[in-house]
């Protein structure tokens, strides 16, 4: 059993502070690892981070984290990152990391996603310079995110974002916003990649629960759809993944090779 | 509807719009995900955050913007100090 701890949108800032260490005071207890989806703080200043940073500082288990839209606010996404760091804390985006869960290979891909709408009512990468832009962003950032799940040697490996890769879990949210919460290419890449839980933020109107369209749970862990410090995920080293084929297929040419 | 009905639903729904823009860029609030609707001169603000101090920066936003409004904040600050919830997923 591997028992991951999940949250988004912490939205830190110096006011937050004692609430935040109250938070987290007793993960380590309840789970093997901790999440965060993204929106780590309130306008994305370092000194922001610092305060999640210091809530975290002794807590004794591996923490994995995507930044959000709000991180990148003050344009000093790379500070955010290093403040991080310093805690301990190890930051994704288009990379991986594997933990060792009592013996099972806990792999993790993080990119923090972006938006461009669901299947049937998305964005194309066509018209002026600014469209193309976000779109392409998104399908990079998607690529990346196949890339790093395909890489991955693990029993059981997690899609981490902070962009929804589903409509369900935006359900609650007004539809006419959809097209900036999340993207369906996030979901195919976590399909093709091999992923047997996403798990992303963002959304707070939305819904904790979905699947994706090849049936790999979805969880929506913004703070304000939770209602609570974090969830606790409990999986199985036998949880389903989708065995959609890989565009990339790296694991399998390495499977090959080997 | 007659003209001016018209003309001031239309100004409500600008406002609306207009301070939700606010709410997002102020860096008192820095909340994009609040939501804001206008009837009359009553603007509602609903949504979530987490701590008591952004939730009444909200209304000095607000009055700050326009002080004729009467403001319904219904922002509810999260309890970050309640169990986890759980789940074993399949």
């Amino acid at each position: 059993m591997i028992r991951v701890a999940a949250v988004g949108d912490l939205h830190a800032g110096a006011d937050a502070a004692a609430q935040l260490h109250d938070a987290f005071a007793r993960v380590a207890d309840d789970a093997d690892v901790l999440l965060l989806a993204g929106d780590l703080t309130r306008t994305g200043e370092p000194e922001q981070a610092q305060v999640l940073a210091d809530a975290l500082d002794g807590a004794d288990l591996p923490v994995v984290a995507v930044l959000g839209n709000h991180d990148h606010h003050a344009d000093r996404p790379d500070e955010v990152r290093q403040v991080l760091a310093g805690a301990g804390i190890r930051v994704l985006e288009g990379d991986a990391t594997t933990l060792d869960v009592h013996g099972a290979a806990v792999g993790i891909a993080g990119v923090k996603g972006f938006g461009g709408g669901f299947e049937g009512a998305s964005t194309s990468e066509f018209g002026e310079p600014e469209t193309k832009a976000y779109i392409r962003h998104t399908k990079d950032r998607a690529e990346a995110l196949e890339r790093s799940l395909a890489t991955l040697e693990a029993n059981v490996r997690i899609a981490l974002l902070h962009y929804s890769p589903i409509r369900a879990t935006l359900e609650g949210e007004h539809p006419e916003i959809y097209p900036w919460l999340g993207s369906y290419l996030l979901a195919e890449a976590s399909d093709r990649g091999g992923a047997n839980l996403v798990v992303h933020g963002h959304a707070h109107g939305g819904r904790e629960r979905g699947r994706t369209p090849a049936g790999v749970a979805v969880r929506n862990v913004a703070l304000p759809v939770l209602g609570r410090p974090y969830a606790v995920y409990t999986l199985e080293e036998s949880i389903e993944a989708a065995h959609l084929p890989s565009r990339f297929a790296l694991r399998d040419t390495a499977e090959a090779s080997a | 509807m007659p003209e001016h009905e018209r003309h001031d639903a239309a100004e409500g729904l600008y406002e609306a719009a207009h301070l939700s823009e606010l709410l997002a860029n102020d860096p008192r609030t820095s909340a994009p995900e609040l939501r804001v609707t206008i009837g009359g001169r009553v603007v509602t603000v609903t949504g979530t955050v987490t701590t008591q101090e952004r939730r009444e920066a909200v209304d000095a936003v607000i009055h700050d913007a326009d002080p004729d409004l009467e403001i319904r904040n219904d922002v509810t600050v999260i309890d970050l100090s309640g169990p986890p919830s759980t789940e074993v997923v399949r």
